[in-house]
């Protein structure tokens, strides 16, 4: 055995060193109890685990699906999700698929969400001998159902117009084939409900092999004046409504929200759901618009509604992204990444439109954080992820490879001159679709509906990246440090979760960490090009402001791809990691931090169908005139693949606490002092006109007091104010101070008379501080270490 | 409440299985006695017929059918006409809603106002024998023959015990359907090549000195080496999950470690891991408990298809079919 080499005996002592200083940090406390009755997994991984998955696809169940001859059922939307092939439109004359589709990777979980409206009326349709079977616009489907698909260029079915126009309606009435208060639809539609629910029960695995989940779901589709203001609600278990709430009964979402909320949230058991909206890059910028549905301005108590009921929103799918537009983003060049070019979903491509700034996920964030400071609530707190909405009942159809192939749209993207076309509603600006993943404790229901509420999820552009990405106080050196998934969740919040100013005056710190894709069966993939943060916030002028920081990786890595051969080059990286302040900070201004993890570039799926179709864009007149769109600009011949993070919120109401309890020698000698940073002191924090109390607990409550209204004197009018009483009569506090700048950060510190605090453990362990007055109430907590005699709050 | 009428609907389907269930062995009877004349009369496919059937093909297609595919057309139409014509014998289109609102339906269109009610209507039209040759009544009636015989196969579904020995057979013949994957319990200390570049092999083989010198203890190996997103724990991994969170490379090798013991490094696109196998679960065959509702379904699926194959078969011994072939 040959002695260590020097820099490996270094490794040793660092390693060891490591080993000694670490705290053993506490795994983050399951946030979940569980709501049905199944086995515990045995994976079950207290830090979390990622599990990929598809939170919207449609069978044949969807009335649009079944126009474009679409006959897999749920059941095969799930058989294709865990690896099966199915079978894909036009069907040949005995009924038998002509082409086929299967995943390479399967799926950890998959919804599938059929709409809503016409869940019963195609029932009816193809129901011999149903009440409505024999009206005419039943023959009509029937008719349609049995004759050639029209192509692409013809006008859309007269039928099928009949469908799309009574969801377009602000009043919506159902078809005369669904009779006397559509009780043909509904009842029809309670039966297809029922065949959902059935199939999501028949593929979960309630076994401790927790192989796959499913979630009840279905969509809720407006689409107000030809504008997309779509949801898909996904129940968190079995317990469901006897019928899905569709956009005939309720036009308008506060009304959905309402039925759901006395049909499930509000009934006894555990029903509960979740609403992923999607598709705001094409609403008109009304799926954003700082209003209720209705044009009523919206209250505190509508923010902390939509913002309860709607945790999630789809910021990429095969209907293009929603992140940003190059029109409101001129310094980010990746907004220009898969736009849909539409202003509506059945308008044919255009590259010159611009679409209004509330399409887009950004602007809408920082809307929010506007009417967080203007209400006191942010209704737009949400986090991302990616799907498909896929027609075909391909769950996890995003593979650059393969889409060119199958399409998402049935016998319409039955052949490569329909997918590359620009008509509406698919074609060649469309794609694959993305994937959300989920950081949960287990591959069960309750534990991923958990991580959608929490909103601990990212979404991928098809590509199955792991990213983690943590905001608080992470240590600096939490790249080089082995446990830094666990002092991620102690020292601060994952993707999705909601920081103060927990270093004070001073910038939070994030940490990210991102491992390229692995591949697998047969999917190649691409290293990494860089990691970015996303910030956007409030500037002291009200206006909103964005700017992205490359953090990890090389923009210039001169990685490129031969569009002829789809022949990557250049260099990249398997993994990239990064802890990052915030240059700008600023206590008093409200922000949102994401992580957006760029891949190197390959060839984009229409650039592998028009390879692979022999088009050569050099030599025009040399490919048949079906495939002139292979050599367009209306979009790229090459695709970055990317991952984008849930924000991390940070909220300018919180506070960061500086503390330190000194424990005296003798029992009831013990003093407290703590030093609370408030980014902006907010109107409903008066700390005049109400009794302020604060509470310091662990296991144990350690310490509360509350000063009676009136105690502080306002020394300087909204900017200083005092008390004292070398007595401590009052709850031992014999000193308070605040501090408030004239940017609204208030630093409020408070000292006590000698007292007993012994309910503190003598140790490092998670002490929580909580600030309560009138309708505030905030807390922070964070591990305080015990050093000579005191417990002083980790840094 | 629109609750409690969904769900009342929902529960009637099921009472109509047992009355079918019946008429299909109605069915049985007819066919199989000889001495009542099992024989049927003829099917004739008329060869305009045939140019009908051609047409629907190229037309709905847009493709021009192969002899195969029109011969495989033929016996599916010679398949219906049986299934319409031993429906009609058994009465199935009496009292048949469908069948009547398409009676009435015709009658509004003939006489208007004058059809009178429904049940007068459809007696009338009966009587008129507008229920004959009618494309929506043949379907109708071709559709409830095959439900038939899948209602019979639940009717004669056996119950309890029996059911449950059935069901594991069925498991067992399928196993590879319903199959456990292999499953594996780990530690791993990982050693990522973009952070140590060309000292990587050297630093993995220095750290598993001093693992396999302690032994280091898989719960304190974990504070070693470099962070890693998905953990340095993974429990009962199936090969699936360990290619998600290390490529495939890694869950093939995991598969062939020792337990109990520090692995020599195994590499993945990040680096190397050092691996640290604490258990195994084998590739099963999971209880029928765990998969009943799945099981269940297949094998009611095959018995259903069964029981059509059946019925059909005996319809086509007692339905001579000739088919007119063009000059």
């Amino acid at each position: 055995m040959r002695a260590p080499s020097r820099s490996a005996r270094l490794f040793v002592v660092a390693a060891t060193l490591t080993v000694a200083t670490l705290a053993s940090a506490e795994p983050p406390t399951q946030d979940w109890t569980r709501t049905e009755t199944r086995a515990d997994c045995t994976s079950y991984n207290a830090l979390r685990s990622p599990f990929f998955g598809e939170t919207h696809i449609h069978t044949s169940f969807s009335g649009d699906a079944a126009f474009v001859r679409v006959r897999t059922t749920p059941r095969d939307a799930y058989m294709f999700a865990k690896g099966g092939q199915i079978g894909l439109p036009p069907y040949d004359a005995m009924d038998q698929p002509t082409r086929f589709a299967q995943l390479r990777r399967p799926l950890d979980f998959t919804a599938v969400t059929d709409h809503a409206e016409f869940l019963g009326e195609i029932r009816t349709c193809l129901t011999p001998g149903a009440p409505g079977y024999d009206d005419s616009t039943c023959q009509s489907v029937r008719d349609e159902l049995a004759s050639p698909p029209a192509g692409i260029t013809a006008p859309i079915p007269l039928v099928v117009i009949a469908f799309q126009l009574t969801i377009q309606a602000a009043n919506p009435v159902r078809l005369g084939l669904c009779g006397p208060g559509n009780v043909n639809c509904t009842t029809q539609a309670a039966l297809v409900w029922q065949d959902e629910l059935d199939a999501a029960e028949e593929f979960y695995d309630r076994t401790d092999a927790c192989d796959f989940t499913t979630f009840p779901a279905y969509e809720w589709t407006n689409n107000l004046d030809g504008f997309n203001l779509h949801r898909n609600i996904i129940f968190r278990n079995a317990e469901v409504p006897a019928l899905p709430t569709s956009y005939y009964e309720q036009p308008l979402v506060e009304g959905l929200f309402s039925t759901l909320e006395n049909d499930c949230l509000d009934q006894p058991g555990n029903c509960d759901f979740v609403s992923i909206p999607h598709n705001s890059n094409v609403s008109g910028g009304l799926m954003f618009e700082s209003a209720n549905g209705d044009g009523s301005p919206l209250t505190k108590a509508d923010a902390v509604r939509r913002a309860k009921h709607e945790p999630l929103v789809e910021i990429f799918q095969h209907k293009g992204q929603s992140e940003c537009n190059p029109a409101y983003s001129p310094n980010d060049e990746q907004c220009g990444f898969e736009q849909l070019k539409r202003l509506q979903l059945f308008q044919n491509a255009n590259p010159t439109v611009v679409p209004p700034r509330t399409n887009f996920l950004r602007y809408a964030l920082e809307d929010g954080l506007k009417l967080e400071n203007s209400l006191g609530a942010n209704p737009f707190k949400l986090g991302f992820v990616g799907s498909t909405d896929g027609h075909s009942s391909l769950p996890g159809g995003v593979v650059e490879e393969d889409f060119g192939t199958t399409g998402h749209l049935g016998v319409r993207d039955g052949s490569a001159q329909n997918i590359l076309s620009r008509i509406a509603p698919g074609g060649i600006v469309t794609n694959g679709g993305g994937l959300a993943v989920l950081w949960a404790e287990e591959n069960s229901r309750d534990s991923l509906f958990a991580a959608m509420r929490r909103r601990e999820a990212y979404a991928t552009s098809g590509t199955r990246p792991i990213v983690r990405f943590f905001g608080g106080r992470p240590p600096q050196d939490a790249c080089d440090d082995p446990a830094f998934v666990a002092e991620g969740y102690a020292r601060g919040v994952p993707m999705g979760g909601e920081i103060g100013p927990v270093l004070g005056r001073r910038s939070p710190r994030f940490a990210v960490m991102a491992m390229q894709d692995p591949g697998g069966g047969g999917e190649p993939s691409t290293p990494l090009q860089r990691i970015q943060i996303v910030k956007a916030w409030i500037d002291g002028d009200n206006v909103a402001r964005e700017r992205v920081y490359d953090v990890a990786g090389n923009a210039r890595n001169g990685a490129d791809v031969d569009t002829t051969s789809c022949t990557p080059s250049g260099t990249g990286s398997a993994s990239l990691c990064a802890v990052w302040e915030d240059p700008a900070f600023k206590p008093e201004q409200r922000a949102y931090y994401y992580a957006r993890v760029l891949e190197n570039p390959v060839c984009r799926w229409s650039t592998r169908l028009c390879n692979s179709l022999g088009v050569d864009c050099s030599q025009p007149g040399s490919y048949p005139a079906i495939y002139n769109d292979c050599c367009s600009t209306i979009v790229e011949k090459t695709i970055q693949e990317r991952a984008w993070t849930s924000p991390i919120y940070y909220q300018t109401e919180a506070f960061g606490v500086k503390g330190q309890l000194t424990f005296g020698r003798n029992t009831g000698e013990d003093r407290l002092r703590l030093q609370l940073t408030i980014g902006r002191v907010p109107p409903d924090l008066d700390v005049t006109a109400n009794p302020l109390t604060f509470t310091v607990k662990d296991d144990d409550v350690v310490y509360t007091a509350t000063l009676p209204a009136g105690s502080l004197i306002e020394r300087t009018p909204g900017r200083n104010y005092s008390y004292d009483d070398a007595a401590g009569t009052i709850g031992g506090i014999r000193k308070i101070r605040l501090r408030v700048n004239k940017h609204g950060t208030g630093v409020l510190s408070l000292d006590t008379v000698r007292l007993d605090l012994s309910q503190a453990e003598p140790t490092n362990h998670r002490l929580s501080v909580q600030l309560a007055s009138g309708d505030y109430d905030q807390t922070d907590s964070r591990t305080w270490e015990l050093s000579q005699g005191k417990l002083k709050t980790q840094r | 409440m629109l609750v409690r009428m969904v769900r009342s609907a929902v529960r009637m389907p099921a009472l109509h299985f047992l009355v079918l269930g019946a008429l299909l062995a109605a069915v049985d009877a007819r066919l199989t006695d000889g001495s009542s004349g099992g024989g049927r009369a003829p099917i004739l496919i008329t060869a305009a017929r045939v140019d009908e059937i051609r047409d629907d093909y190229e037309r709905t297609l847009q493709m021009v059918p192969t002899p195969a595919d029109i011969d495989a057309l033929v016996a599916r139409e010679a398949d219906e006409e049986m299934l319409y014509r031993e429906a009609l014998l058994l009465g199935l289109d009496r009292h048949d809603h469908a069948v009547k609102w398409r009676v009435v339906e015709k009658m509004h269109f003939l006489y208007g106002d004058e059809a009178g009610d429904a049940d007068a209507a459809y007696r009338r039209g009966l009587a008129l024998g507008l229920e004959r040759d009618d494309v929506v009544v043949r379907n109708a009636l071709i559709t409830k023959m095959r439900l038939l015989a899948k209602a019979a196969s639940r009717t004669e579904e056996p119950t309890g015990p029996a059911l449950d020995d059935a069901l594991i057979a069925y498991l067992r013949d399928h196993a590879a359907t319903f199959a456990r994957d292999a499953r594996l319990s780990l530690s791993q200390v990982f050693l990522s090549a973009a952070k140590r570049g060309d000292t990587l092999t050297a630093d993995a083989q220095a750290l598993l000195q001093q693992l396999r010198t302690g032994p280091t203890p898989p719960a304190d190996a974990v504070r070693l080496g470099d962070p890693f997103p998905a953990g340095n724990t993974v429990a009962d991994a199936s090969a699936a999950t360990l290619a998600k969170l290390f490529g495939e490379g890694f869950a093939t090798a995991a598969a062939g470690l020792a337990t109990g013991q520090w692995s020599e490094p195994i590499r993945s696109p990040y680096g190397v891991h050092l691996v640290w196998v604490s258990g195994r679960n084998a590739a099963d065959l999971p209880p029928l408990d765990a998969v009943r509702s799945r099981v269940l379904r297949a094998y009611r699926s095959e018995r259903r298809d069964r029981y059509l194959a059946r019925m059909m078969t005996e319809l086509r011994a007692a339905y001579p079919v000739e088919v007119e072939h063009a000059g």
